[in-house]
């Protein structure tokens, strides 16, 4: 049965998870929530689908995201930024000064320096976009597709099951083989991969932790974001909007490399085929509704 | 459908004008701006709040949370004196914009 108040609990959850951690903010949003369902219900909705219209509603809420995302943005940009990006920032920047302390006695060196710092300009230019490019993904939540922030939460549980201690490609997979109904579900059933046989699949490649991590929210993997990058890539292409489980699977199996691709490679499955499949599908009607 | 640049910028002298007539909260903004426009501006939630938050940083409106007749907490929001100045600006910019461009519609019919 429909439980209305047990659904806008979890409702909540999930904006906090979405990083909007203002109490005051999420009462108001909950206040709209409960308008948008009585006017819906009103005009004879059923409950649990006046409920999945509100949220999805709210949950299109981009400029709300937008205006969290901003009050983090210095701290993600400071401890968020890639190691690479880092990395060609300082050398960058170690290049430029090196030449501006040979250039004080070499007239020569004077025009590499200019050289030297235009370089440095243009490095720290693409490291940010990069950075920026991937960092993305975790703070526009709100271009997912409702199903798939569901299969994010359970690709977090699946993780913590396994007592790891970050959201890998891996649990990508799982999480998204949790939702019975949904066409990155049926493609891979179809090609013969079930949870159960992922799970095995894990356990052979990376093992089970020995102790259960105490970190409130488990960090994704440098290849989990990346596939969730390509995710949103992949919806684009596809001129949809919101981000779908089978964008995601897309994502996946675009990082043959990671462990998901890794085990569904151990599983025969072959990548051309899920991306026709998902491809073929794609022209269809958007799953259950 | 109207522009998204013609919907940001008059979101805010639309949102001081509906609160000028008395508080309100933001479903009931959402659902009057659709009333007025005869359907044409059908805002999101996305765009509203962020509006409202940012013109009561800046001190133009406030808000409390009060009961509504349902029984339910709303939060209201009501104009301040700095949001009647803003206002009365805004809708001096508004018709010096509307005049210009009646006046030349008009001079293309003659």
């Amino acid at each position: 049965m429909f439980d209305i108040n047990h659904a806008i609990i979890q409702w909540r959850r999930k904006l906090t998870d979405a990083g909007i951690d203002n109490p005051d903010v999420i009462a108001e949003l909950e206040s709209h929530l409960r308008d948008e369902i009585e006017a819906r219900t009103a005009a004879g909705m059923e409950p649990e689908r006046a409920f999945e219209f509100a949220a999805r509603k709210i949950g299109q809420a981009r400029g709300l995201q937008q205006e969290f995302a901003r009050a983090r943005g210095w701290r993600n940009l400071m401890f968020r930024t890639g190691a690479g990006a880092k990395l060609s920032m300082v050398v960058a920047l170690c290049l430029s000064a090196g030449l501006g302390v040979v250039s004080l006695v070499d007239e020569n060196a004077r025009r590499w320096f200019v050289f030297g710092l235009l370089a440095a300009g243009f490095f720290a230019l693409f490291a940010w976009r990069r950075s920026v490019r991937l960092g993305a993904v975790d703070f526009d939540p709100e271009a997912l597709a409702l199903s798939t922030s569901e299969a994010l939460v359970l690709a977090r549980e699946e993780a913590r099951g396994f007592n790891h201690d970050f959201v890998g490609t891996e649990h990508l997979l799982l999480g998204l083989l949790g939702e019975p109904d949904g066409r990155a579900t049926k493609v891979l059933a179809g090609l013969g991969v079930t949870s159960a046989a992922v799970r095995a699949e894990i356990e052979k490649l990376v093992g089970v932790g020995v102790e259960r991590s105490s970190a409130l929210k488990l960090p994704y993997t440098p290849r989990a974001r990346q596939a969730l990058a390509l995710a949103h890539e992949e919806a684009k292409a596809l001129q949809q909007h919101r981000v779908e489980a089978e964008h995601v699977l897309l994502g996946l199996i675009r990082e043959p490399t990671g462990v998901a691709g890794r085990v569904l490679a151990s599983l025969r499955v072959d990548p051309d085929q899920v991306r026709q499949q998902i491809l073929h599908q794609a022209g269809g009607p958007a799953g259950p509704t | 459908m109207f522009r998204k640049e013609l919907v940001a910028a008059s979101a805010e002298p639309l949102v001081l004008s509906l609160l000028a007539q008395g508080e309100s909260y933001g479903y009931a903004i959402i659902q009057e701006i659709k009333a007025r426009s005869g359907q044409q501006l059908q805002w999101t939630e996305g765009m509203l709040y962020p509006v409202l938050h940012r013109m009561e940083a800046r001190g133009w409106i406030k808000s409390h949370w009060a009961k509504s007749e349902n029984g339910r907490e709303r939060k209201y929001y009501s104009l301040r004196a700095d949001g009647k100045k803003v206002l009365a600006e805004q809708h001096q910019q508004w018709a010096a914009v509307h005049s210009v461009l009646a006046g030349l519609r008009k001079e293309l019919h003659v």
